[in-house]
């Protein structure tokens, strides 16, 4: 175990070299030039031509890259050619607010799920059965900016009970929660949805098993037997549908934080790809590719804790 | 009986008035002190007003900094730092005098050699990478001739140059000490002070009490980004902003029936248009682009897309509010819709081997509702007369690539806004070919290049004599348009915003600038 | 249990399996869904009132009335007939893309659970690497490439789904690996070929199968989201996920067209989740 939690340690590292490789070559390789798009449609070829060369992106390819390992290897991700910022800088400046969208809705989502599974599980093919999926099922058969903008509509403008948009104040103000709820609400759909469904699933291969037929059988109560024995099995492909949605509700909250105005890093990094920022690209990408990767990495851990069977 | 009700309504007129008239007084009196929410479509790229030229930046700077001149309503110049200047008989030497009392929200005062230094550093700064530069680098030299008196010598005529003098005054001590933080912390002398800046969620700023020109009555202003245009009229209709810049026409009825709204549109300065490339045939037949014209109602494509006065047909490269439109000609020699002489062509140009039935004919847009919209309904109706047409949407960095780095022929779809108020500034962008040609004229447009047109708009830059400036521009544009047809004139945009009643004083401009206050404007909000 | 249908003969495991479908009334609905969209997809130039391409500008923005059911949109295109010929789409995008990906993925993933090893290391770190890349990127470098055609969008879905299946089918070998079913059959000396097919492909069907239902309902949304970008499929084809993106600024001045096409994509998602389900209930051995 601790081999093996060691080896995927060392992993790590090939693994992000080899995402930042393809993004550097892919965004590279598309067509767009950013001194283009930042000094507009009438600017003439040579202030085009003065600006990439002061941003260093009119040299070969490899010399780039080369260049930009270097820096790497001294923690300099470099500076945004939009924004002129440091992209350390601007990324800790949006970090917080998709901390903040993500937490929620990972903690909504949860919350909800876990009963509503459960209850789908115990009481299979009943009234709750079905409305339980219903539920859960409703808010991830749209898609989500659809959602949103529905949210806003009802309960921003019809209802007057939330924040439209933007981020207010700081998370842990009055202000600041009732601005993340819609938006949190609006992420954690899919994440309720499916999560939902597999504990379901999960829980109803669980519970035909014979070790709760013993248990049932020695005459423990039914709550224990489906909460403390059942669900602390059924929870492994839970886990492993919440690590692998990481990364959309990190980078690819860009649905709804177009929404709801939310400056997260979802957004910045679909602008920077639009306005070919190509630091400031990498440096999302690297960001959220380590952290994917080790989401990933604790949730295979977490595999044989869970579940003794899978022996790596 | 008559005689009775005649006398009733000069009185019942006259309490009218007087009603009226009280109610008007009440309302022009200003009241200091609220908050303006604007909600805008984008976040600033950055608030130094030597580096940007886009929209987002420069409505939220403009607040910010004071320029040697100002614009007023009608777009005429008038003093505003620079109290007075003269210029000398070939215009190219222009001496400014500013006026004193002049502080920055830091307390320093604002000298001549502030201004000196604004020109300079967006000259001879590459690290400020300006988009402002081509509209002053006829500048050759700066001197500072005292500490309220600055003088800039031309390397060549250049009579337009007191609207190219519309630069924000950046504090130089400020800006140096700054550097390349200056940009997300601006000082000028401003009627408001930069406070905050949290990227893509809003911008803050505050009145600035030491204003030379007068006291603001707004205490706050904050301007929020939302993308989604549906979001923005929702906040504008709960009362979460005051202020929108609207852009679909459909919502344009239903914000004027609600009672908390006024919705004001005026036309805006600026000239969108459909180009043919010049790289390939059949885009280089004249007889081709003037069939494409005949296949298409354009007026009537415009007044569907752009309804309910979101923007106007255009006809000429001469944006509304600026000179010469020569409306009365282009408008009459606009080639209107007729399938049937379209066909005609059509079936002309297979003749004559320009072109065959399944020759691909591709209009490329970039990534916007109204182009898209616009180029589906031409690559419609150019199939209706069976002309193997196909549309080509691309994301912006990628179109701008197309249509500039390769030679990909095609129609393309762009757009214009004049920086300074001159026909200088849309014509030679448009026109100019050859090696010295703009990156329209000989890119996009693929022009080769064109001696005597190259010669008519340096007359026309360089000549003092307002109406031979007229002529010649007037010339250019129907040698462009009439004749050859290289542009499709498509609209003009309507600047068209909604606010709430409780906003007072503001108006909608052409230029898109938020005039909070200024010379003629001083907007003030209802309450506390 | 005394069965009262039939021979012995008739009770295989399709006809059980059938036969507890036929139960679950949820995943009925969700078939019955299916069903009909298949049929609307394959019926579309009969049953459609007009065709979804013309523009008549002077039609636009009618609300829903007798001559239009769904009204039309802003170049007078009728809405209902678009929504049927995006039914077309619809099949055709998802079930190709998430077919290619499902099939891949499970191979693969079957694959490197039952050996283990190096092989497996090295195709999970090429998958970690996969996950961590940014759809978006990849969807505008294949459009930038390739051109903006409706197969390249369906490889940017498969591409992004394939990942995830391995990931799952590999997960599942892993427990599966262990049992004594797979011990007794290599003790006997099945091949290893016939192991994974016959004996862990089958164990792992039941999360299969309520995945790939996910993944096609992910895959209508992923490709929706993409037309929000611009980057979906082109118009002037009728897609439904188009529809929404470009319909939802009309939510105050012309509703149906943000709503309508809302309201198709929930019920067809909807159906592909409850027939998911029901097929895992009818399927699973254990339960």
């Amino acid at each position: 175990m601790i081999k093996y939690s060691a080896k995927r340690i060392l992993y790590v590292i090939p693994t992000v070299l080899l995402v930042i490789t393809s993004v550097f070559l892919l965004i590279y390789l598309i067509p767009g030039n950013p001194a283009q798009v930042m000094l507009g449609v009438e600017a003439s070829q040579e202030e085009i031509a003065a600006l990439s060369e002061q941003l260093g992106i009119d040299q070969p390819l490899l010399v780039q890259f080369g260049r930009y390992l270097a820096r790497l290897a001294h923690g300099d991700f470099g500076m945004s050619i939009y924004h002129k910022m440091p992209v350390t800088k601007l990324f800790m400046m949006r970090l917080p607010n998709t901390l903040r969208l993500a937490g929620f809705a990972v903690i909504f989502a949860l919350s909800v799920a876990i009963p509503l599974g459960v209850t789908a599980a115990v009481k299979r093919n009943s009234i709750w059965d079905y409305l339980s999926m219903l539920i859960a099922l409703a808010g991830m058969s749209v898609p989500v900016f659809w959602l949103g903008i529905l949210f806003v509509y009802v309960f921003g403008f019809q209802l007057c009970w939330l924040p439209i948009s933007g981020i207010g104040d700081s998370w842990y103000t009055l202000d600041g929660f009732c601005h993340t709820i819609l938006p949190g609400i609006a992420l954690s759909a899919g994440l309720l949805a499916s999560s939902t469904r597999l504990l379901r699933s999960s829980m109803l291969e669980i519970l035909s098993e014979d070790y709760i037929r013993t248990a049932r059988a020695k005459g423990i109560r039914e709550g224990v037997v489906v909460y403390r024995h059942a669900l602390r099995n059924a929870l492994n492909p839970l886990v492993t549908n919440i690590a692998l949605q990481m990364g959309a509700l990190i980078g690819g909250a860009f649905l709804t934080e177009t929404v709801f105005a939310w400056p997260g890093i979802g957004r910045l990094l679909v602008q920077a790809i639009l306005r070919r920022d190509y630091p400031l690209v990498q440096g999302i990408t690297l960001a959220t590719a380590l952290f994917v990767i080790l989401i990933n990495l604790v949730a295979d851990l977490c595999y044989t804790l869970l579940d003794p069977k899978v022996r790596y | 009986m008559l005689r009775r009700r005649y006398s009733v309504l000069p009185t019942i007129a006259l309490l009218a008035m007087i009603l009226v008239g009280t109610f008007c007084f009440a309302q022009e009196e200003g009241h200091y002190g609220g908050t303006l929410v604007i909600a805008t479509a984008k976040d600033a790229s950055g608030l130094d007003p030597g580096t940007t030229n886009d929209n987002a930046s420069t409505m939220i700077y403009e607040q910010i900094f004071d320029c040697l001149i100002a614009f007023d309503k009608d777009f005429n110049i008038i003093p505003s730092i620079a109290e007075s200047w003269d210029v000398n008989e070939d215009s190219t030497i222009w001496t400014f005098h500013l006026r004193s009392g002049v502080h920055f929200h830091d307390g320093t005062d604002l000298t001549a050699e502030d201004v000196a230094y604004t020109f300079d550093r967006i000259l001879n700064k590459p690290e400020l990478a300006s988009q402002k530069r081509s509209q002053i680098v006829m500048i050759n030299t700066i001197t500072v001739l005292d500490a309220l008196t600055v003088q800039f010598e031309l390397s060549f005529p250049y009579a337009p140059f007191l609207g190219a003098t519309g630069q924000g005054i950046v504090s130089k001590a400020a800006a140096e000490a700054a550097g390349a933080e200056f940009t997300r912390n601006p000082i000028g002398s401003g009627p408001f002070k930069f406070v905050e800046w949290v990227p893509d969620d809003h911008v803050t700023l505050v009145r600035n009490e030491d204003y030379w020109m007068k006291r603001p009555y707004l205490e706050t202003v904050i301007f929020r980004p939302i993308p989604e245009n549906t979001v923005a009229i929702m906040s504008l209709m709960t009362d979460e902003v005051n202020v929108i810049e609207l852009v679909a026409g459909d919502m344009v009825p239903i914000l004027q029936a609600n009672p908390d709204i006024v919705v004001q549109q005026v036309e805006g300065m600026n000239y969108y248009w459909i180009g043919f490339r010049q790289y390939a045939s059949p885009y280089t037949n004249v007889k081709f682009r003037q069939m494409v014209n005949s296949a298409i109602d354009m007026d009537g494509i415009i007044a569907n897309v752009l309804l309910n006065g979101t923007g106007s047909r255009a006809y000429g490269v001469v944006p509304p509010g600026l000179w010469p439109r020569d409306l009365d000609f282009m408008k009459a020699n606009a080639i209107q819709q007729d399938k049937e002489l379209a066909k005609q062509l059509f079936a002309e140009l297979i003749a004559e081997g320009v072109m065959t039935s399944e020759t691909e004919v591709v209009f490329h847009v970039n990534q916007d509702a109204v182009r898209e919209l616009i180029g589906e309904i031409i690559v419609s109706e150019l199939q209706s007369i069976g002309v193997n047409a196909v549309l080509k949407i691309s994301e912006w960095a990628a179109y701008l690539d197309a249509v500039i780095k390769t030679e990909e022929p095609c129609m393309y779809m762009l757009g214009t806004t004049p920086k300074i108020p001159d026909p200088d500034a849309v014509f030679s962008w448009l026109f100019s070919s050859g090696e010295d040609g703009s990156t329209h004229g000989s890119l996009i447009l693929g022009l080769s290049e064109q001696p005597e047109i190259n010669q008519l708009l340096l007359e026309a830059r360089t000549t003092p004599d307002q109406s031979q400036r007229e002529e010649l521009y007037k010339e250019i544009q129907r040698w462009a348009i009439t004749e050859n047809a290289y542009h499709i004139p498509a609209f003009h945009l309507s600047v068209t915003m909604a606010h709430s009643t409780k906003v007072h004083g503001l108006v909608a401009l052409p230029s898109q600038i938020w005039m909070l206050c200024t010379e003629t404007a001083n907007v003030w909000v209802d309450g506390n | 249990m005394i069965t009262t249908s039939g021979d012995a003969a008739t009770r295989t495991p399709l006809n059980e399996g059938w036969r507890r479908f036929r139960r679950n009334k949820l995943g009925l609905v969700g078939a019955g869904i299916i069903l009909a969209l298949f049929l609307i997809a394959a019926l579309a130039p009969v049953i459609a009132p007009s065709s979804p391409y013309a523009i008549v500008l002077s039609e636009a923005y009618k609300s829903p009335s007798p001559a239009h059911w769904f009204g039309t949109d802003e170049m007078g295109r009728d809405v209902l007939s678009r929504i049927i010929y995006g039914a077309r789409i619809v099949v055709l995008v998802s079930l190709t893309s998430i077919l290619l990906a499902a099939v891949s993925g499970a191979l693969v993933g079957v694959a490197i659970g039952y050996a283990g090893g190096i092989i497996d290391d090295i195709v999970m770190r090429i998958l970690d690497a996969m996950l961590a890349f940014p759809a978006f990127l990849l969807a505008i470098a294949l459009v930038a490439f390739l051109g903006p055609s409706t197969t390249n969008i369906i490889l940017v879905m498969a591409i992004t789904r394939f990942p995830r299946f391995v990931r799952l089918i590999r997960g599942k070998t892993l427990s599966l690996k262990q049992m004594t079913f797979i011990e007794a059959a290599r003790a006997i000396g099945v091949s290893d070929r016939r192991i994974l097919t016959h004996h862990l492909l089958p164990g792992c069907m039941g999360p299969f199968v309520v995945y790939a239902s996910l993944a096609l309902a992910g895959a209508i949304l992923g490709i929706a989201g993409l037309s929000f970008l611009g980057i979906g499929i082109q118009p002037p084809t009728a897609d439904w996920g188009v529809m929404l993106s470009r319909g939802r600024q009309y939510l105050f001045s012309a509703p149906w067209l943000a709503i309508i096409p809302g309201l198709v994509i929930m019920i067809t998602v909807l159906g592909f989740n409850l027939l998911g389900d029901g097929l895992r209930d009818a399927l699973d051995p254990k339960t």
